[in-house]
Formats: structure tokens, C-alpha cells, sequence
């Protein structure tokens, strides 16, 4: 803040300045008054001590009281000799001088706000309570006072009335000058507006000369010259015409011309007073409807170019965020080829060697390769089991990799479920006897072809037997199939070890092999049961269990005979 | 006289168990070590069967079972994939591109004469 700008926030200098401000443009009153008179037709101080309040608040009411007494000191000076009389007169006037700013800023602040020259309603009801009501004020102390001091009431009807109207034209002419600044009109370039508002003066001079030096009544003509400047400029040079045209209309009328003269000198002022009255409202208001609407349209056109910018905005972004989605899309593409491949390689390169393994293995086993004796036999088995329980593992982590991957799909064949579930009993049934295990077979009549992976169908039986072997330690294991409308049911039963109901939802689980306790006893990956549980949806089926711990579990397979 | 089985197999282990299993069983093994060979071999050998290898160097299996039934001659030996292929639709690309069946990798010791002898007879 620059030190100029911090003096005029001190209060004391902006009471001098009120003060100083109040007795010039009370100067400048008393210039404008009718001779004789000590009534002015308009009384510019009301308006700069109603602007005062409002802007720099009611803490200036010392400067306006100050201003005023010696602005009425002034005024009583040219008609009167000072006497005590006459300073008492004054500061009972100046009283009510203060007072009447101190009101009208109350007023207007408390119903029109802040700003008042923004809306119609505030305009309005600044011209209703700080331009016409608040110098009521002012007039009727001041008229008063005088007819208390000279003891004679028979003029304070006529007093009353021009203090008043000069008061009002005062603050309606003045006010708006202090309060509003430049800049609020239609748009355009400045020396094409200067040049505009140029020709408007000297329109205005042309038609007083008209009005005035030809004497003819059309006073009337000033009000386009106004209307014109309310409509191209802001609310300032409006209240600036205003003032322009006021103060010429005085001074021709001072000179004796034209048709406010030529009266007696009271209804010169009250003709002049009504008149610059309503010149001042009708304009102050017109410039303020122009005014909110020029505001309104560049609100509305900056909006919209807003809106605009948004969207294109938007629409970059949105652009921007399609390519990275598209570019990422292609990505994920890549990567699930590359995922395929993975598995493709991986389901190869982990099984050739197994292939040696188990290969010869079986060579030597099957006696191939020459004669062997019992410890060599009994390794040899050993080494293929391990290879057997090996290629199962991996067969069963390759699986789950193809779920996760969401490559795992089945392949669509016909072929025949009762056969295929004799098949599956047939590698079953040695691990079954060797546990001492009952095995019952039940295939109904109506078995017969299936389309679906056979391949699949095939893993899912085994392994939903060879668990029921695994966890059965005594009594029977069965499986049984029958048609059950367009669909083959295949249940697997047995009298093991049961599953904990609190563990059924996690049966199908990936990596679950239920019972930290068990999965010691019980060898497995854990993930057999998940990976039938997605390949029998896969091929459009489900998959049901149903279990008691100590008494056995029942699975039930469901798949539809034709392909899904 | 002993019945001709042709073998194409990068892999030497795999090509010396195959053989070792075929020979102690009567047949005569035809080995090849890639699919132009194979080709070659199946036209001046005309064998009664081919065991093929889908993942082979150069020229996949596909490609040479394709190839093998272009020719009038071998239009009915029975081709026989061996693969580790475990992907689903294998099978079926095997079959579409001309095999009659198909084994899969690690061949199963006890089984696996079965399964070639079912399409020899």
C-alpha cells in the first residue's frame, strides 16, 4: 500500500477531507443560488455527505458536521450579519445536515445494500430513502431552526419545501457521482467512445442555446441527451451529464434567460428543482437497468465463453484419455498373447523332461530294458509315482495359471459319459482296493453321448474319486450317473473324513486344501477342486456339495448333455 | 515282415524311447529329426504309420502333416501327433490339419502301445 493510499484510510484525514470537500461543493451551491435567496436550487453537499457515509462509513459524521456548520457560517453570511443568533442557527442546521447523511446511509445500506446501483431496487430504494426521505431530515431542522431564531413561522411552508427539494436534487445528482465509477457502459473502443460522449455535450450545449437564448419552452429536449448517455455509458458519466446539464440550466437561469426565469424567484427554484429532480431519477434509474443488463450480457457472454473453453477443454482431455486407453488396450492385448505363449512354452518345457522320466521308467518297469531285481523294482516304482504325482502337480498349477490368465477354455466334442465314467473307475479301482475301499458303480440307461471336453470331463471325475479315496480310510466310495432331463447328473459319494460346514465356501477356493492339520496328512496342490469347479462352468454346469464331518461328502456334478 | 512306423522327434531322448519301446515290440522305426526329413523319408519309405511331434524346429507339425497328405500315397497311412501341447484345441488343430489321433506328452509307459497299435489295425 502506497503511503498516499494509507493516508486517506486514516480517519482524521478523511474527516478533513469530508469537511473541505463539503464547504467546496457548499461553494459551489451558493454560486448556483437564486440572488437574494439563502434557499439554493440544489444543495450538492447532501449528496457528498450521503456518498461519505456510505463509502468510508458513519465514522465521517464529524467531517459532515464540521463541513457543515461552515458551509451555513458561509450561506448565513451572505444574507445576514454573524451574530450569536446566526452560529446557533448554524449548528442546529448543521445538526440536521449530519444527521440527515448519518440516516440515509443507515437506510440505504440496511434495505438497498452495499450497492445500491447495481439492481432496479436498489436504485429505486436508494432514490426513495436516501435522495427523497432522509432530507426531510435536514429541511425541517433547518426550517426550524430559522423560524425559532428570527420568531417568524410565515415563510417555513415554502423554506421547508425548496430545502428539501434542493436537498434531494442534491443527493440524487451528487451521490451517484461519488458512488459509481466509469467503465459500466456498452462496449467499444476509447477514442471512438470519447468522441461519442463529445458529441453528446455539445449536443446538450446546442439544445440549451435553443431552450435558452431563443426562450422557447422546450426544456423537455435535454431528456434525450440524457437517456442517450444512460443507454451508451456507465451509471457514472450518466450522473456527470446530469450534473453538466444541472449546472448550465442554473447558470443560464442565473443570467436571466430562458424559460425557468422571468417568475418570481420561488417558483424559478421550485420549477428548476422538479425539474432536475426527475431528470436525475429517471436517468439515475434508466442507467442502472442498462447498467445490470450490460453486466448481465457480459456475464453471460464470459459463461459462455467459459462453457466453451470448458468443453473444448474436456474434449481434449477426453481425446487425450481414448488414446491412452486405446494404447492401453493394445497392451493388454500384447501382454495376454505373451501370457499364452508363456503357458504354451512353459505346459512344454516342464513336460519333455517328465517325458524321460516316466518314459523310461515304464521301460525298465515293464522289464524292457532286461531283468530286475526286488529293491530295483520297488525304486523304480517309487520314481514313478513321484513322476506321476509331479506331472499332476503341474498339470493342475498350468491350470490354475490359465484360469488366472483367462485363457482356460474347453473344447466341444461328442462323446460317450458312460464310457468315459467306466474309464475313470478303471484308474481308480486299484487305488481304491489297495485302501481295502468298496467301490460301487451305478450308470443309468439313459447314459449315453455327451457333447463337452471329454478330456475335462475325464479330470473332473478322477479327481472328485481319487479324493474320495484320499480322504476315505474305511467303508465305500461310489459314483453314479444318471440323465436328469437335457442334463447329466454324476455324483460322487463316499464315508470319509466329511467336510466342516464353516469350510464348504472355501472348498472351491484356489489354494485351499482345507485344515492346516489335514494338508500334512493329505498330499495335494489343493487346487483340484477349483480348477472343476471352473471347468464345469465353462461347460455350462455346476457343481454341488453336501457333507458331514465323520460320516462322508457327496459331490454333484451337473452338465448339460448338449454342448452349452 | 516287420510293419514300418516313421518317427519325427527333435528331441533325441524322446526319439530314443519311442524307438527303444517300438523295437522291443517288433516294429521297425523310421527315426527323422525335423519335418522336411520326415517328409522326405515317409515318401520313399511309405510307412504304416506316423508318429509326428507337433513343436519341431523350422517347420511345425501341423505343417508337416499337411504336407504328408498331399501326397497320394501316404493320403491314408494314419499320422498319429505326439505332443506336449496341452492347450485346449490342440486336439482339434491336429485333427483339422490331417492326423488321425493323437497322443499326449509324457506318454504313458503302460498305455502308450495301446494307443499306437489302435491305428494299425
Amino acid at each position: 500500500m502506497t503511503s498516499a493510499r494509507r493516508f486517506w484510510r486514516a480517519p482524521l484525514a478523511r474527516n478533513l477531507a469530508v469537511a473541505l470537500a463539503y464547504l467546496a461543493t457548499a461553494r459551489l451551491g451558493l454560486t448556483l443560488a437564486l440572488e437574494h435567496t439563502n434557499a439554493t436550487a440544489v444543495w450538492p453537499p447532501a449528496g457528498l455527505a450521503l456518498a461519505a457515509c456510505l463509502a468510508w462509513g458513519f465514522g465521517v459524521w464529524p467531517g459532515v458536521f464540521l463541513g457543515a456548520c461552515g458551509a451555513n457560517l458561509l450561506a448565513l453570511s451572505t444574507v445576514t450579519a454573524l451574530s450569536r443568533g446566526a452560529v446557533l442557527v448554524s449548528l442546529a442546521t448543521a445538526g440536521g445536515n449530519t444527521l440527515e447523511a448519518v440516516a440515509g446511509a443507515w437506510l440505504v445500506k440496511r434495505f438497498a445494500g452495499d450497492a445500491p446501483f447495481d439492481r432496479i431496487g436498489g436504485c429505486s430504494l436508494f432514490i426513495a430513502l436516501g435522495a427523497l426521505l432522509s432530507p426531510v431530515i435536514a429541511a425541517t431542522v433547518g426550517t426550524a431552526s430559522f423560524a425559532l431564531s428570527s420568531a417568524n413561522w410565515s415563510e417555513s411552508g415554502q423554506m421547508w419545501l425548496t430545502w428539501w427539494l434542493g436537498d434531494a436534487v442534491g443527493a440524487l445528482v451528487f451521490a451517484p457521482l461519488f458512488l459509481t465509477r466509469t467503465g459500466g457502459g456498452a462496449p467499444g473502443r476509447r477514442p471512438a467512445r470519447v468522441a461519442e460522449a463529445a458529441a453528446l455535450v455539445a449536443l446538450l450545449v446546442a439544445i440549451e442555446t435553443v431552450i435558452f437564448l431563443g426562450n422557447v419552452p422546450l426544456e423537455y429536449l435535454a431528456f434525450p441527451v440524457l437517456f442517450w448517455t444512460a443507454f451508451r455509458f456507465g451509471p457514472f458519466e450518466s450522473a456527470a451529464m446530469v450534473a453538466v446539464m444541472m449546472v448550465s440550466f442554473l447558470l443560464w437561469t442565473l443570467t436571466g434567460l430562458g424559460p425557468f426565469a422571468g417568475h418570481s424567484a420561488n417558483h424559478t427554484l421550485l420549477f428548476l428543482q422538479s425539474y432536475f429532480g426527475v431528470a436525475a431519477a429517471s436517468t439515475l434509474l434508466l442507467s442502472t437497468v442498462i447498467n445490470a443488463r450490460n453486466r448481465a450480457e457480459a456475464r453471460v457472454k464470459e459463461y459462455q465463453e467459459n462453457l466453451e473453453r470448458l468443453v473444448d477443454e474436456r474434449t481434449a482431455e477426453l481425446r487425450l484419455t481414448l488414446d491412452e486407453l486405446e494404447l492401453a488396450k493394445e497392451q493388454a492385448v500384447a501382454a495376454d498373447h505373451l501370457k499364452t505363449a508363456f503357458l504354451a512354452t512353459m505346459s512344454h518345457e516342464l513336460r519333455t523332461p517328465l517325458n524321460s522320466i516316466i518314459g523310461f521308467t515304464g521301460i525298465l518297469l515293464q522289464r524292457l530294458g532286461g531283468p530286475l531285481n526286488g529293491e530295483q523294482e520297488k525304486q523304480l516304482g517309487m520314481v514313478k509315482n513321484s513322476a506321476g504325482h509331479l506331472l499332476a502337480l503341474i498339470s493342475d498349477v498350468l491350470d490354475i495359471s490359465k484360469i488366472e490368465a483367462g485363457q482356460l477354455t474347453v473344447s466341444s466334442e461328442t462323446f460317450r459319459l458312460d464310457e468315459l465314467v467306466g474309464k475313470a473307475v478303471q484308474t481308480i479301482r486299484p487305488l481304491a482296493e489297495r485302501k481295502g475301499l468298496t467301490l460301487s458303480v451305478e450308470v443309468g440307461e439313459g447314459v449315453g453321448s455327451m457333447t463337452g471336453d471329454e478330456r475335462r470331463v475325464e479330470q473332473v471325475l478322477l479327481n472328485l474319486m481319487s479324493n474320495a479315496v484320499k480322504f476315505t480310510e474305511r467303508g465305500r466310495v461310489g459314483i453314479s450317473c444318471r440323465r436328469e432331463g437335457e442334463s447329466y447328473l454324476t455324483v460322487v459319494r463316499d464315508t470319509g473324513i466329511g467336510i466342516d460346514t464353516t469350510q464348504l465356501d472355501l472348498l472351491f477356493k484356489p489354494f485351499r486344501q482345507l485344515d492346516s492339520g489335514l494338508s500334512r496328512r493329505y498330499e495335494g496342490t489343493g487346487l483340484g477342486l477349483s480348477i472343476c469347479k471352473k471347468l464345469v462352468e465353462l461347460m455350462g454346469g455346476k457343481i454341488d456339495v453336501e457333507s458331514r464331518p465323520g460320516e462322508g461328502s457327496t459331490f454333484a456334478v451337473t452338465l448339460p448333455a448338449a454342448a452349452a | 515282415m516287420r510293419k514300418k512306423i516313421l518317427y519325427i522327434e527333435d528331441n533325441e531322448q524322446n526319439l530314443y524311447l519311442v524307438t527303444f519301446i517300438l523295437e522291443k515290440h517288433g516294429y521297425q522305426v523310421i527315426p527323422a529329426s525335423d519335418g522336411q526329413q520326415g517328409i522326405d523319408l515317409a515318401g520313399l519309405s511309405v510307412p504304416d504309420l506316423i508318429l509326428l511331434d507337433i513343436q519341431l524346429p523350422r517347420m511345425d507339425g501341423y505343417s508337416v502333416a499337411r504336407q504328408l497328405r498331399l501326397d497320394p500315397r501316404l493320403a491314408d497311412i494314419p499320422i498319429v501327433a505326439v505332443t506336449s501341447y496341452a492347450m485346449a484345441g490342440d486336439r482339434e488343430r491336429a485333427l483339422a490339419a490331417g492326423c488321425s489321433g493323437y497322443i499326449e506328452k509324457p506318454i504313458n509307459p503302460d498305455t502308450f502301445m495301446q494307443q499306437v497299435e489302435r491305428h494299425l489295425c
